[in-house]
């Protein structure tokens, strides 16, 4: 019988223990609401245009650049998870192994 | 073979550094196509600005993006090897046993199937985009930049197709083997901090875990439900709605 695998808690423990939410989360959140905000003032400097020309020149700088915000953002947010997962869990995982393995072989 | 450090660098991140300039290129292109909408009263011309860089500059940012997933995903997928390596480098062994090497090679394949898959769309839709920018381009008519237009956003369409199909898989492909290589452990670190979730022969007992808008029942202890708000109950009361959970496979004995 060789050294116990688990039971040091490295995976049910919490992927982040610090609980600071990361730079890449809090930069995509950000993104996501001022994406959100650009949207919302294009759409009432649009409604409020009377110009047709107007009207394409909001488009593009709110509507597009809004939505160029918010894809970044969120892309930001959801890879933040997966950051984590890589400098939290799976790192204590892998010492955790070293950690069983070596001990065991002294 | 002697690499100089910014080849190392250029070799291992490729994927990381074309991400951020493809960003920087669509964010570009995006304020290019911002200052030339806004300054000409023609709306047809603007409409040409509009497919060429508003389209334009989120193709080229929705490919930054995925390839900035795709990185973080391969970022995953050495962690994964390292450990694998810990696991079945020349030592004690362990209890209970790590599983057997996983095809490594089958997911480099993998991996390469998905940046074709990716690289095709992405030519598809640039051609597509490209034809729709010159159909709007110097028309002079609103109707014939608005076929423009609408003929580009269906580039980007494509575009966006692309991706998914290159992402999804690939973050399917990090799942399974991060189960596959991790699972055993998952199951003897899960019972160890839930004791009472084991019988006495170390076997998991009838009780399963299920929790509210998850469609899936896990083994207690089980961390896909770690911080989730979770009812305990018989494995016998579950109904066929419900399936296991792939990383603890809470249906399995032990």
């Amino acid at each position: 019988m060789g050294p116990p695998l688990g039971g040091g808690g490295a995976v049910v423990g919490p992927v982040n223990p610090t609980g600071t939410p990361s730079p890449r989360r809090a930069f995509g959140l950000a993104l996501t609401v001022l994406g959100v905000v650009v949207l919302l003032a294009g759409w009432v400097r649009l409604r409020d245009a009377e110009i047709l020309a107007d009207q394409v020149s909001y488009l593009v700088s709110s509507g597009i650049g809004g939505v160029a915000l918010i894809m970044t953002g969120v892309t930001l947010v959801a890879s933040a998870g997966a950051r984590e997962e890589v400098r939290g869990r799976l790192s204590r995982i892998e010492s955790t192994i070293r950690d069983t393995r070596g001990g065991a072989a002294q | 073979m002697n690499r100089t450090p910014l080849k190392l660098l250029v070799r291992a991140e490729w994927d990381r550094i074309l991400a951020f300039v493809l960003i920087a290129a669509g964010a570009a292109l995006v304020v290019v196509a911002w200052a030339g909408a806004s300054g000409t009263p023609f709306v047809a011309d603007q409409l040409s600005y509009v497919a060429s860089g508003g389209v334009g500059g989120l193709f080229l940012l929705a490919l930054g993006l995925a390839l900035l997933m795709s990185a973080d995903h391969h970022d995953e997928w050495r962690k994964l090897d390292a450990i694998e390596r810990a696991l079945t480098e020349p030592g004690p062994e362990l209890q209970p046993a790590p599983p057997a090497r996983p095809e490594s090679g089958r997911a480099a394949e993998g991996r390469a199937r998905g940046l074709s898959v990716l690289s095709l769309g992405a030519v598809v839709s640039a051609v597509i985009m490209v034809i729709g920018w010159v159909h709007s381009s110097g028309s002079g008519r609103q109707g014939v930049a608005a076929e423009g237009l609408t003929l580009s956003l269906s580039g980007l369409l494509v575009a966006l197709a692309g991706v998914a199909a290159f992402l999804m898989p690939s973050r399917s492909r990090l799942a399974a083997r991060r189960a596959h290589l991790l699972r055993r452990f998952v199951l003897a670190d899960a019972a160890a901090v839930t004791p009472t979730a084991t019988s006495t022969n170390g076997a998991s007992g009838d009780a399963v875990l299920v929790a509210d808008g998850l469609s899936r029942y896990h083994r207690p202890g089980c961390p896909a439900v770690s911080g989730v708000a979770t009812t305990r109950t018989a494995r016998a009361a579950i109904g066929a709605a419900l399936r296991p959970c792939d990383l603890c496979e809470p249906g399995e004995q032990r």
